[in-house]
């Protein structure tokens, strides 16, 4: 269990030591989902850093389990990722951006998926980001987006098979 | 796509995620920046609404109950009362809080005799006297020396709402004046039947 009940209860008390723990544990996973949504490893680190923060201030209103805890704190960066992107009409210009990734920590093929990627559906492109980037469950995936397992499962399928259609396009424009 | 494609794929996509995790610098910034929040920032705000809002109701309240009926607050002054006397409060504090207001609203109607229409006064003068109804009926389900003190206070209260009523005759419009007479009478007609019926409980209560 990510988040264990009796942690995330102190957590919700305000025990800042409890906020912390949980913090360290999950701020990679969130990172990383933000890192696949973001034009540079600094914006992750934006979004990621302000999903925390949410986090924090709604966490006495958070009802769930501890099990439950990740998917809820996913739901906030989707939220902040969404925002973010409306709030500076990026998105249009994240899926064509050639570029994006920083270079010194991206490898090759990170770039390639990364672009692909930002070519997909924002629903699709977090689904497969929060299973096989991030490695959460279906259930977790589910609770991160307010969606069914099957649902979650049905977008996995069509992300993949979408993803699989870009990379085809890639490979022919690319040099890898 | 078939499976061997699927599971390729998702492969990269599971190296290409381990491969991402925030430096130890970008770590720190964020947690610098997460946990220089202020601590309850949630809870402090709700108590800053809290307290605003019972600063204005009470701001508004005390407004309300300074307004003479026909300035602009007055409606919230009858809705105050109104909702003071749906509450479930003990009866004997409900009799006593309907003479209260009885009271007020007749002596209102003589404050603004001399300047309102009839239909207003006269619409104060019925809403107190609903209220002494009201506060003799509340008086009915009490104890009988608790009955007899209520119905002691509400004859005195009428007794003064009538004293107010003719002190303002001579200065009411006509059409009030007549008002003003006509409720005068049946208040101090009211406060005698109440007296002799207190007067009667407490002989009552003597002689049990």
């Amino acid at each position: 269990v990510p988040a264990d009940a009796v942690r995330l209860d102190a957590a919700r008390r305000g025990d800042r030591t409890a906020f912390a723990s949980i913090y360290e544990e999950l701020y990679p996973k969130v990172y990383r989902f933000a890192y696949f949504h973001s034009h540079s490893a600094a914006d992750a680190e934006d979004a990621a850093a302000e999903a925390f923060l949410r986090a924090l201030e709604h966490i006495r209103g958070f009802r769930g389990t501890a099990e439950q805890f990740p998917g809820w704190i996913m739901r906030i960066a989707r939220n902040v990722i969404i925002d973010r992107a409306r709030s500076t009409r990026r998105t249009a210009q994240m899926v064509a951006d050639p570029v994006g990734p920083d270079p010194a920590t991206d490898a090759d093929d990170r770039v390639v998926l990364r672009q692909a990627l930002g070519r997909l559906r924002e629903e699709q492109r977090s689904v497969l980001v929060l299973r096989f980037m991030v490695g959460l469950s279906a259930r977790e995936v589910g609770a991160a987006m307010a969606k069914t397992e099957g649902a979650v499962e049905q977008l996995q399928h069509r992300g993949l098979a979408s993803l699989a259609r870009e990379l085809g396009e890639t490979r022919e424009g690319t040099t890898r | 796509m078939n499976d061997d494609v699927e599971r390729t794929l998702v492969a990269r996509l599971e190296a290409a995620g381990r491969g991402v995790d925030p430096a130890s610098g970008a770590w720190a910034r964020a947690r610098a920046r997460v946990f220089a929040a202020q601590p309850q920032r949630s809870h402090a705000r709700w108590f800053a609404v809290v307290a605003a809002t019972l600063a204005l109701m009470i701001v508004f309240s005390a407004a309300a109950y300074a307004s003479p009926p026909d300035g602009p607050l007055f409606a919230l002054q009858r809705g105050l009362d109104r909702t003071l006397l749906a509450l479930p409060l003990p009866s004997e504090v409900h009799a006593r809080a309907q003479v209260g207001v009885g009271e007020r609203r007749i002596v209102q109607a003589a404050q603004v005799s001399s300047r309102s229409s009839a239909d207003v006064v006269s619409d104060l003068l019925d809403e107190g006297s609903a209220y002494y109804r009201g506060a003799r009926t509340t008086a009915g389900t009490l104890r009988a020396d608790v009955r007899a003190q209520i119905l002691r206070d509400l004859a005195h209260s009428e007794r003064s709402a009538a004293d107010a009523l003719r002190e303002s005759i001579p200065s009411a419009t006509q059409k009030n004046q007549q008002l003003l007479e006509q409720h005068e009478g049946e208040l101090n007609d009211g406060a005698y039947d109440d007296e002799q019926r207190s007067e009667n409980e407490g002989e009552h209560e003597g002689n049990n």
